[in-house]
């Protein structure tokens, strides 16, 4: 057993290979949850405490382990959350997508890494309760490094130079070829994913998350990221990665330039839909937000918008 | 709990502008010019511009009469006169390297469109005498470029063509249980130019790219 996927150049076959490196990570993460589930919300007041008082949203102090909860979306929530963004984790770093997209097929790589980004990221970030945050992150330096990751000014250009230099032919074919690259390059997704998602996704209290029109605003700017890469995939005359251009074919017939603009439109309009989907829920719920707050002041001024026959 | 740090000063702000700019630029060059040169460029020989190895002295022609797909006799010397000619040996069941080089050979010719280089001469010759059939043959290369040309002969004869280019010796694998074999072949393409000269050697790996540069030169009679 392989500890982390890379391309072979070997001849595609259904056999599974399952590798270790992936597996320990998916554990990891499952672990961590357990261990919160069981055990970690119910051990540290203080953690919780402190929470709810450096909370942005002005969450008041709560009972223990229930500072995250009140700050924003449901216990069931975060567990689907929790339960899909681990499955996506699963399915992007193990066989057979990790195996595909390290060294067959481009549309395979550019999936796992819009599942990444788009998908896992923000669900992971989303199922961390606050109180679990705080014990990793803490309210000291570690604290003030997330507050600065967190911005929009240092969150867009990290996600964008991090997804563009990993979609670069001269970074991706290269760092494919060996075990230990190929987990560099997905290490890059993971860190891209959590850079984009830190300022309007954060799970800590202690930082001041974009809301609202500020946080759709922000989505719409980083939804352009993946044209770049993506412009290039479709209109290049030829493959622009060697590791796909002459890896043993798949399937017979999807040659490397259809692979490569396959990859292109699953960059492109993958990731929009993903990113947009986002966008609209949090405009609508923005929207029913200005609702509510508007309509007492509607009936402050019963005259207005009344000028109808 | 600590206070939120002051707000980006000008400066800062213009270096992390600058910083995604040269991120944007770097990562710009990259994706238009796809990935580094092909594997078989030569190093140290001032041959940086040429992808594959060059052969001093050039390979003669080998003096062999191939079968096409249509049961006619290919005498080589003959049929390829005065004609840019790539030779590839190889075998239709291969899983990997043949089917990548020639759809990689396909495509280049495709990207080059017209003029010099447009029209090469392709000859896949058939390794595994029992199983490359002149009518698999054909259809085999019909999926992939009906242009290019598929030839058989008896084993000695391959083996001589082979010799002459001092490719690695054809090797039939052990059977799997299911009848199945590998065929161990040269794989590499062995490019004559017009003047009857085996020029230049293309080992596997050559993209798409280095062959639309090199082939017009080639059919132009450079080679160096």
């Amino acid at each position: 057993m392989n500890w982390w996927c890379s391309s072979t150049r070997q001849t595609w076959t259904w056999t599974p290979q399952p590798y270790l490196g992936s597996m320990l990570i998916v554990a990891a993460v499952a672990a961590v949850a357990a261990w919160w589930a069981l055990r970690g919300r119910h051990t540290d007041e203080l953690v919780a405490a402190r929470a709810g008082v450096g909370s942005a949203d002005g969450a008041v102090a709560a009972p223990a382990g229930s500072i995250a909860t009140s700050v924003e979306g449901t216990s069931r929530g975060r567990t689907a959350a929790l339960l899909f963004g681990v499955l996506g984790l699963w399915a992007v770093l193990d066989w057979p997508l990790a195996s595909l997209g390290a060294g067959y097929l481009a549309t395979a790589q550019m999936t796992r890494q819009i599942t990444m980004v788009m998908v896992v990221a923000p669900l992971l970030l989303f199922a961390t309760p606050a109180p679990l945050a705080v014990r990793a992150i803490g309210w000291g330096r570690r604290l003030a490094v997330l507050r600065k990751m967190s911005r929009p000014i240092f969150a867009v250009p990290v996600a964008a130079i991090t997804l563009l230099a990993v979609n670069a032919p001269a970074v991706v074919d290269p760092l494919v070829a060996t075990p230990f690259g190929a987990f560099v390059m997905d290490a890059a997704w993971v860190f891209a994913g959590f850079a984009l998602w830190l300022p309007v996704q954060c799970p800590h209290p202690g930082v001041r998350r974009l809301t609202g029109g500020a946080a759709i605003t922000y989505l719409i700017g980083q939804s352009i990221v993946p044209v770049l890469p993506g412009f290039f995939m479709t209109w290049s005359d030829f493959p622009i990665y060697s590791t796909y251009e002459l890896a043993p074919r798949v399937f017979q017939g999807f040659d490397a330039v259809t692979d490569q603009q396959t990859a292109a439109a699953v960059l492109q309009v993958g990731g929009m839909v993903l990113l947009w989907a986002q966008i609209a829920y949090r405009f609508l719920r923005w929207s029913y937000q200005q609702m509510e707050e508007g309509s007492p002041r509607r009936k402050v001024l019963p005259g207005a918008g009344t000028a109808t026959p | 709990m600590p206070a939120d740090p002051a707000p980006w000063s000008r400066r800062r702000f213009l270096t992390a502008g600058a910083t995604v700019a040269a991120g944007l630029s770097v990562a710009g060059c990259s994706l238009s010019r796809g990935s580094t040169p092909d594997e078989s460029r030569v190093e140290g020989t001032g041959e940086t511009d040429w992808s594959g190895t060059l052969v001093e002295p050039p390979f003669p022609k080998p003096a062999v009469t191939f079968t096409d797909t249509d049961g006619e006799p290919f005498p080589f010397e003959e049929r390829t006169e005065g004609r840019l000619t790539l030779l590839f040996f190889g075998y239709t069941n291969c899983p990997d390297v043949c089917p990548v080089y020639l759809n990689t050979l396909a495509r280049a010719k495709e990207g080059i469109g017209g003029g010099p280089g447009s029209k090469p001469l392709v000859l896949f010759v058939g390794v595994d005498t029992a199983r490359d059939t002149p009518e698999v043959m054909k259809t085999y290369l019909a999926n992939i470029d009906p242009a290019f040309v598929g030839l058989t002969a008896t084993n000695e004869v391959i083996a001589e063509a082979i010799k002459t280019v001092k490719g690695a010796p054809v090797v039939l694998g052990e059977p799997e249980p299911d009848g199945s074999y590998e065929v161990g072949h040269p794989a590499q393409v062995t490019v004559y130019t017009a003047d009857g000269g085996g020029r230049r050697i293309y080992p596997y790996g050559v993209r798409q790219q280095d062959w639309v540069k090199d082939l017009p030169r080639l059919d132009r009679g450079e080679y160096k």
